[in-house]
């Protein structure tokens, strides 16, 4: 037997030092808190996670990590981590969607006592019972967002109050410069206008167990959908037009009527200042509910947003708590508002001066949010959103019974946990 | 006595007592040992997870409920078989793969004579064919979304195309089979020249002699002469285009009902985290991956052995 010669202990040496450089850091030293969600274009929340880790004395520093480019790839890289357990992830900026799906899969830590009333305080409704899912609290509202309508005041002197005088008023108009803006894509903006009118008409898409209870409402709203798109007076590209191709016709004059996120005008108003013909569109940009359904019925729309969540998983739940609640008060609450153009979830904030400066619309927007609606609240919702943009793209083909009916039973087989 | 039969010359050397000498069984028993590290290796990466596939497509397992799971046997196979679009997305996967394996095979061939007979800088061309080849998959795909783009494409405006290919069914699907031809065609070429240089030129030369023209002697005489290798490279590569998935998701994401097999097994897996489905979409795609297999060695005469 030859001895074992001074390289075999060089390799033993070395292997050693890898397993022991792998053993966890210090246990002195401020704990990292990993926050996982879009960094602001205005650097609001990073500065936001600088002073709160100052504030804390120490205890927590709070690290940002941004998301994927879209909102499909970004659910897909949280239930991935979710779903394995991942420890480092702290504080998680959840769409309002994912809620019931997070909640229901046991992935985020519940909000009790103390810290449910700090999340929840002067938190307007329709946020409050977004992060609420079976009578508990998974999270904490950040920020929120309702579509209005936008229109041109020197082309309609009194904005529409429903979907159908909307159209009758556009077809008044000379074509192009009387269309009705609206996203058509096949994605989620889509499955927004279809809920927005199924609200308003009183109906319901499916209950908390991802049944269908599709009735007369979704039929009335599918056939709103189709006439936009058969009326002569939608953009050519509706089937393909997200929000900011709908903005930028806006913008162009190529149309009356828009329906689109507050975003829009601070996007107007900048965009102002370089073109002259924005400059006359955002002269005359007016502001309005978004139209109902029936007459007399004020429209519910859904709410966007994004909440912050705290991950089971993560290794310090608690101090992770105390972090977003610190980056989500009222300071920093009013900071986003002003320099993101993100509607604030809290009540008080609206009365601000400076809030109101920015959002003239601020009494529209929030007395939108006190009618607002979720989508439709189950844990399957990836499923439900997917079956009704099969189901109803592109909008010119809709055929309202036959579409609804399609729709229900593609519901119905999913809710079986099939595939259809 | 006089019974002996003649001691057997071509078997292992046999003791009195029949069996294999204790040499021969001692090689025997190394061999294995030798053999076992890399079939356990094999056995845990390759044959677990099929495995494991295999069972979890016998229960419902849904990630965002996890204390439902139960075993119901083949009602996810069931699910997946009555499901239109399961059956839509076969038939799109069945079109990439038949179409672009004849295309690859056709201009494959075509570039491969031409390597074949090329008198000048044949490195220089063997090298340059092999580019497409040797381009990441993901990022060959993005340059021809990119190109096809119905807002930003230079190929929309080059060729005039209106509707623009990428917002029709049958475009979509003419870009991504483009997409692979281009992208795999230089593997099919140089799989096809091994083969031709196998072939004697003396057969050329004696059936030009006999008259037969350059098409009489492509068909009778190379292509019976390269079939098993032509029928391996062929299997391959329908192999591999019926599993397709990278090219598809990054070109169109299954939009215009453009879903393959692969994707929809993703979709299910990834994105409804429905393990279940998922994985009956994984067994199924394994064994139909199976069926194709066997109908090409058994019927199509491909083999790796004969040359």
């Amino acid at each position: 037997m030859r001895r074992a010669g001074p390289g075999v202990a060089a390799i033993a040496a070395a292997a050693c030092a890898i397993v022991v450089a792998g053993c966890g850091g210090s246990d002195d030293g401020p704990v990292t808190l990993n926050y996982i969600g879009p960094l602001d274009p205005g650097g609001t929340n990073v500065a936001a996670a600088k002073e709160c880790s100052e504030q804390s004395g120490g205890r927590y520093e709070i690290a940002m990590f941004p998301v994927a480019n879209s909102a499909d790839a970004t659910r897909e890289l949280f239930v991935r981590r979710l779903a394995a357990g991942d420890k480092n992830m702290d504080i998680i900026n959840m769409d309002t969607i994912y809620t019931p799906e997070f909640a229901e899969a046991g992935w985020m830590r519940e909000l009790t006592g103390a810290q449910k009333e700090d999340a929840l305080e002067d938190v307007l409704p329709g946020p409050a019972e977004s992060v609420t899912w079976k009578d508990k609290v998974y999270g904490i509202p950040t920020n929120t967002n309702v579509q209005l309508l936008w229109y041109r005041k020197d082309l309609v002197p009194q904005p529409p109050e429903t979907w159908d005088e909307m159209i009758q008023m556009a077809k008044d108009l000379p074509p192009t410069e009387g269309n009705i803006l609206e996203q058509g894509n096949k994605y989620e903006g889509y499955v927004v206008w279809f809920n927005n009118l199924v609200a308003s008409a009183g109906g319901e898409i499916v209950n908390a167990e991802a049944e269908p209870v599709l009735d007369d409402a979704a039929v009335k709203a599918a056939a709103i959908i189709r006439d936009v798109a058969n009326s002569g007076r939608s953009d050519p590209s509706l089937s393909t037009a997200q929000e900011d191709q709908a903005r930028l016709a806006f913008e162009a004059g190529k149309g009356a009527f828009m329906l689109n996120w507050p975003y829009v005008y601070a996007a107007a108003r900048s965009d102002a200042e370089t073109s002259e013909v924005t400059k006359k569109v955002f002269e005359n940009m007016g502001y309005a509910r978004w139209p109902g359904v029936n007459k007399g019925e004020p429209s519910k729309v859904s709410i966007g947003g994004a909440n912050l969540g705290i991950p089971k998983s993560g290794k310090n739940p608690e101090l992770a708590t105390e972090a977003a609640l610190c980056m989500t008060s009222e300071k920093w609450q009013k900071q986003e508002a002003i320099k993101e153009g993100l509607p604030p979830v809290m009540n008080s904030v609206y009365d601000d001066a400076e809030v109101r400066k920015v959002y003239p619309f601020a009494d529209l927007l929030r007395e939108q949010l006190q009618d607002s609606v979720v989508r439709p609240p189950t844990p399957s919702y990836s499923d439900v959103t997917l079956a009704i943009q099969d189901s109803l793209h592109p909008p010119r083909s809709i055929n309202p019974e036959q579409s609804i009916n399609t729709l229900r039973d593609r519901l119905k087989i999913l809710a079986d946990g099939g595939m259809y | 006595m006089a019974e002996v039969t003649a001691p057997a010359t071509a078997a292992p050397p046999a003791t009195q007592q029949g069996g294999l000498t204790d040499r021969a069984k001692a090689e025997r028993k190394l061999a294995y040992i030798l053999c076992a590290p890399a079939v356990l290796t094999m056995a845990l990466v390759a044959g677990f997870p099929i495995f494991y596939a295999l069972w979890l497509s016998l229960r419902r397992e849904d990630l965002r409920f996890p204390d439902a799971g139960e075993f119901v046997g083949l009602s996810n196979y069931a699910a997946v078989l009555t499901s239109e679009t399961w059956w839509s997305a076969f038939s799109n996967t069945m079109i990439i793969t038949v179409v672009s394996v004849i295309l690859e095979l056709v201009l494959g061939m075509l570039i491969a004579q031409a390597m074949y007979r090329a008198i000048f800088a044949r490195t220089a061309i063997r090298a340059s064919v092999l580019v497409p080849y040797g381009a990441v998959t993901v990022v060959a795909a993005f340059a021809w979304r990119l190109a096809f783009d119905p807002a930003t494409g230079f190929a929309v405006e080059l060729f005039n195309l209106d509707p623009p290919p990428l917002t029709t069914h049958w475009g979509s699907m003419a870009v991504i089979i483009m997409a692979e031809v281009w992208k795999t065609t230089p593997f099919i070429a140089l799989l096809l020249l091994g083969g031709l240089a196998l072939v004697p030129d003396d057969l050329y030369k004696a059936a030009k002699m006999d008259g037969a023209s350059a098409w009489q002697r492509f068909i009778k005489i190379t292509l019976p002469l390269i079939r098993p290798a032509l029928m391996v490279a062929v299997l391959f590569r329908t192999l591999d285009a019926f599993r397709i998935y990278d090219a598809a998701f990054i070109i169109t994401r299954g939009a215009n009902d453009t879903d393959t097999v692969s994707i929809l097994g993703y979709e299910q897996l990834v994105n409804r985290l429905n393990l279940g489905l998922g994985s009956a979409v994984s067994i199924l795609i394994f064994i139909t991956v199976m069926i194709m297999a066997f109908i090409f060695f058994r019927f199509l005469g491909a083999s790796p052995e004969r040359r």
